[in-house]
């Protein structure tokens, strides 16, 4: 059967209309529209126009079904009661307090991206829209995210890559070059603290064996190392201890006659956490983990900053193309992952304030 | 320029004499004013339908002979 214009305009309103208005309504208005139309093209033929003129004449004046659908939607809209609006309001804005700061807090580098680069912006841009335009954007409109994160999230992302401390120019110049001051003073530290520890443990056990502490030393107990001289023996290097009231401790200079400072091991005063075995095989052992402890936190210091420094070299190794793509990627999952929920959340809040308070409609068209 | 409740009460303003049908009710609103519906005669149906939700218009359909039912409009009695 062929369609008269017409019969095609009600077709195309009942489209637009099709699950948005309520199907009662919306045979309502599709019956009214059409006697009407029926009613415009019976006025024009009377002016002298033909069939096809007058029924395009009736429906240029009846207007576009895009516009009836908007402003009976307007309609709909503005129904929503006041009370709804207010706890979708207030449900909204605390789901969007929770959300937003587990964002911002989050440790994951990927998250917080996510925020930086795709909420703010997408969220904001429907909200706005929504605000102004008084109707949530259509379904297709959420593909807006991944438009901004070609047309605006890679070019960022280059700029990211080529400049920035994630491998780029300020990497070389900042960033490479105080974590590599950093990872080698851990270095050289963990280094001196290694060669410190073991001759020192080892003349530990002797300088214990000493017969002004036999008698050993009880749990609680203060045991106080003050400023003494570590003199290399057939044995290994011997600790003295010169005087227990002034507790000090220092770093070895000279290997033969040996000063020992330095911070990590100015313990002043070791309080055992249980008996103490000050003579014999096992004496020092409280001791010896308390220093086995630092030692080890050294350590984990230089793992990490030794870590960070390999990927900043890895990171400093790949050509531009390649830290190119790897940024472009996490642009492109931060914009799925928070781009297109931040988007969904913007619309409803700016529609539920836009409704609190009975806005006036803008006449544009974004979409 | 045209605000959106100027609709509205030139509905209002018609109805308050006469009960009609949509197409009446634009040919008389297009008589007072071109400009208020100037986007189409077809934004008359939601504001009508709107007023009538909100009580101030009812709507009756009326059979007629040998042409299409029509939907007619009225004040609603105070």
């Amino acid at each position: 059967m062929k369609l008269n214009y017409i019969e095609w305009y009600v077709v195309e309103l009942g489209r637009n209309l099709s699950e948005k208005v309520p199907l009662e309504k919306r045979n309502s208005l599709l019956h009214e529209s059409k006697n009407h139309l029926i009613s415009l093209t019976e006025e024009f033929q009377a002016q002298g126009m033909d069939d096809k003129e007058s029924q395009i004449a009736a429906i240029d004046r009846f207007g576009t079904p895009e516009r009836i659908t908007r402003q009976f939607l307007d309609n709909l809209n503005s129904k929503t009661g006041r009370a709804f609006v207010a706890i979708l309001n207030i449900a909204l804005f605390v789901a969007t307090c929770a959300i937003v700061t587990y964002l911002v807090l989050s440790p994951n580098e990927l998250v917080r991206n996510g925020v930086a680069i795709t909420v703010l912006p997408i969220g904001a841009t429907y909200g706005i829209y929504t605000l102004l335009r008084g109707r949530r954007p259509s379904t297709k409109w959420l593909l807006l995210p991944t438009t901004m994160s070609i047309v605006i999230g890679v070019p960022a992302a280059y700029f990211l890559t080529a400049y920035t401390n994630n491998g780029g120019f300020l990497s070389h110049v900042i960033l490479y070059s105080t974590l590599r001051e950093q990872t080698q003073g851990f270095r050289s530290e963990v280094q001196a603290n290694e060669q410190f520890l073991k001759p020192y443990m080892d003349s530990y056990r002797v300088a214990l064996g000493s017969p002004k502490y036999k008698d050993g030393l009880k749990a609680g107990e203060t045991f106080s190392v003050s400023s003494y001289t570590c003199v290399r023996g057939s044995k290994g290097l011997y600790v003295i201890f010169d005087n227990p009231q002034k507790p000090t401790m220092f770093v070895a200079k000279d290997p033969n006659k040996i000063n020992l400072e330095g911070d990590d091991f100015s313990i002043g005063k070791f309080k055992a956490g249980k008996p103490e075995v000050m003579a014999g095989p096992l004496s020092g052992t409280n001791f010896r983990s308390y220093f086995q402890e630092r030692l080890d936190s050294k350590r984990r210091s230089q793992a990490m900053n030794e870590s960070a420094l390999n990927q900043l070299e890895t990171a400093l190794n790949m050509s531009l193309f390649e830290r190119f793509k790897l940024f472009s990627f996490r642009v492109a999952s931060a914009t799925l992952l928070f781009g297109l929920p931040a988007a969904w959340i913007a619309s409803w809040i700016a529609f539920a304030i836009r409704n609190l308070f009975r806005l006036p409609n803008r006449r544009f068209r974004l979409a | 320029m045209a605000f959106k409740g100027d609709l509205e009460a030139l509905i209002l303003a018609v109805l308050s004499d006469h009960a009609l049908h949509g197409y009446e009710i634009s040919k008389r609103i297009r008589s007072q004013s071109q400009e208020v519906l100037k986007y189409g005669e077809g934004q008359l149906y939601p504001a009508l339908h709107k007023l009538e939700e909100s009580g101030f218009i009812e709507a009756e359909w009326m059979l007629q002979d040998g042409k299409p039912d029509r939907k007619v409009y009225s004040i609603t009695p105070g």
